[in-house]
């Protein structure tokens, strides 16, 4: 689709062209204009997502002190908005029936998202075998969270559990876990296994991992408070509530603060 | 005392002698235990639990560290928390628009199926198949059922010249989903307890209807229906208890993506029921006390739906 919109389409040209959200933005544009009903993107909460991750800054800091409302956050607001004006994503929600259909119709033929997105496209959407390249985020890489760990002071056996836990996460179990589901290795040792160098025939054989890989080895480190769950979901809601009710950016804006600082009272986070 | 000895509260036994109490205890010991499963199943997975959730409800605990007196601050909270009064009108809205329509056709099944001759028990199979069926399958098919250009719901709408309504992107729409979905469900069960009290009320009245001259639906309304009231009350009650404490329905139904929240109930919240958020409080925000207390904020608005249930039915009844 890309190529037939007339843009850049191999994935180092998409990654060198297409870079900056403003390109990227434009592109969005100029597919809409060439392929009516085609859209760059499904909603703009991906693209608000991908921006906060983008930051070395989330909700909550150390200090246990909500930043939600601070300039990192807005500015992926106002990008968020800045896609919906543009009319470069579609009406669509993420997941549904009517996304998948329309993906498989090629009307959608952009996401932003983290490699395990890869399996929810091959087994959602598997009929798209072959059309599908993996190219760098626009704006730079972004962290979209993950899983961990831990031995509980209650474990009984902490020894037997470390070296569970140990196994799991050597590279090689690690660099499976992405062969099997897209899950992302826990350790750039599995970054350069046989097993991840093979050519994956879904992305018509290429090697993922040379996307993936070195985007994670300059991803941003952003402190994940225990808080920030609670304060970032007003936020992602509201802004789900602009993409897909249409409602008032900036009383979306007003109306997400205001549960936020709410809440924040309520959890002993100062604001 | 005796009722010290093996902490059970005394039964109600015919002679109030110690000694024989203690012997007829003894010698009925086995009945106890026959019927102890459900009681000590009861202890374990309800009354203790239950306990549990109140002492949490004055607590601050995140799930895992040291827990924290709280008094009455959640509560304090819960109460200026417009979240979850409007989770509460959300589900009220949602248990209406499927409560109302459910139940009256639970009851134009049930008296069909009671003069139905032949594959009666294919109806009645069929019927309560939906009831046995899991809800995160249903919601799933549900899903597709409603969606805006391929859905069922949609086509049909078309097919009568209307326009597609983006069922699962508007508040409305989604209250609409969530309640056919609990309509489906439940029709068929409540049905077979509708047919259940039908089969109870005598032939004789009946006659003696057709006798004085009713037609079938003077029958049904000054008959069958008064007749009834018991069956509706529970049917309403179980619908109450059921249907206010919806959480699987949206919950499959609006949850989309992985990196999404699966307890926000969809655009502008039209499906966040009152269970849905307090399972986002509990276990989305590792705000158990908070929680808690939101739980009991449910056990009294379903405490309190089922009390106005019990009077409006029992009054209609004394009149």
């Amino acid at each position: 689709m890309f190529r037939r919109a007339g843009l850049p389409y191999e994935p180092a040209d998409v990654t060198r062209e297409l870079g900056s959200w403003e390109t990227f933005f434009a592109a969005g544009e100029q597919l809409r204009k060439r392929l009516p009903g085609t859209y760059l993107l499904t909603d703009i909460t991906s693209v608000f997502e991908m921006s906060v991750n983008q930051g070395t800054k989330r909700y909550v800091d150390r200090e246990r002190h909500f930043i939600g409302d601070q300039e990192h956050v807005r500015t992926a607001w106002d990008r968020a908005v800045e896609a919906k004006r543009r009319r470069i994503v579609s009406d669509l929600v993420s997941g549904t029936p009517d996304q998948l259909s329309a993906v498989q119709d090629g009307k959608l033929p952009s996401q932003l998202n983290a490699s395990w997105a890869t399996n929810d496209i091959k087994t959602g959407v598997p009929r798209t075998t072959g059309r599908w390249r993996v190219a760098a985020c626009p704006g730079g890489p972004s962290n979209i969270g993950g899983s961990f760990l831990s031995v509980t002071k209650a474990c009984r056996e902490p020894e037997e559990a470390f070296r569970i836990i140990s196994w799991v996460l050597d590279a090689a179990n690690q660099a499976q876990g992405f062969v099997d589901a897209g899950l992302f290795p826990s350790t750039p040792a599995s970054y350069g296994l046989r097993t991840l160098r093979e050519p994956d025939p879904f992305f018509g054989g290429q090697i993922t991992m040379d996307v993936f890989g070195p985007a994670a080895q300059k991803i941003p480190v952003a402190y994940d408070s225990p808080y920030d769950t609670a304060l970032s979901q007003p936020v992602k809601d509201e802004i789900k509530n602009v993409g897909v009710l249409g409602k008032d950016p900036e009383q979306a804006w007003r109306d997400a603060m205001h549960t936020c600082r709410r809440i924040a009272e309520h959890l002993g986070v100062s604001y | 005392m005796a009722t010290a000895l093996d902490g059970k509260p005394s039964p109600v036994l015919a002679d109030p002698s110690a000694v024989r109490g203690k012997r007829g205890r003894r010698a009925y010991w086995h009945l106890y235990a026959a019927i102890s499963p459900f009681y000590l199943l009861f202890l374990c997975f309800g009354l203790v639990p239950v306990g549990f959730s109140l002492y949490l409800s004055f607590h601050r605990w995140d799930g895992l560290g040291r827990m924290e007196w709280a008094g009455l601050s959640q509560y304090r909270y819960l109460l200026a928390d417009s979240d979850f009064w409007s989770s509460i009108g959300n589900t009220v809205v949602i248990w209406a628009l499927a409560t109302f329509p459910m139940v009256f056709l639970a009851m134009v099944t049930a008296v069909m199926l009671n003069s139905a001759v032949r594959f009666k028990n294919v109806y009645r199979f069929a019927y309560f198949l939906p009831n046995v069926t899991s809800v995160v399958a249903v919601a799933i098919i549900f899903g597709s059922v409603f969606s805006t250009n391929f859905g069922l719901v949609n086509a049909l709408l078309q097919a009568v010249g209307l326009d597609q309504v983006a069922w699962l992107n508007t508040p409305w729409g989604i209250k609409v989903a969530i309640a056919t979905l609990m309509t489906w469900q439940w029709t068929g069960y409540n049905a077979i307890i509708f047919l259940a009290g039908l089969q109870t009320i005598p032939g004789e009245l009946y006659e003696a209807a057709r006798i004085d001259g009713a037609g079938p639906v003077a029958t049904f309304f000054r008959v069958t229906l008064p007749l009834m009231r018991p069956v509706l009350l529970f049917v309403l009650v179980v619908s109450t208890v059921t249907g206010l404490q919806s959480f699987s329905e949206p919950q499959v139904l609006l949850q989309n993506t992985a990196n999404e929240s699966a307890f926000s109930g969809g655009p502008g919240h039209a499906g966040r029921t009152m269970v849905l958020y307090f399972f986002q409080q509990t276990f989305d925000n590792n705000d158990f006390g908070y929680g808690a207390a939101v739980a009991w904020g449910i056990f009294l608005v379903v405490a309190l739906f089922s009390i106005v249930n019990w009077r409006l039915v029992q009054r209609r009844g004394e009149e």
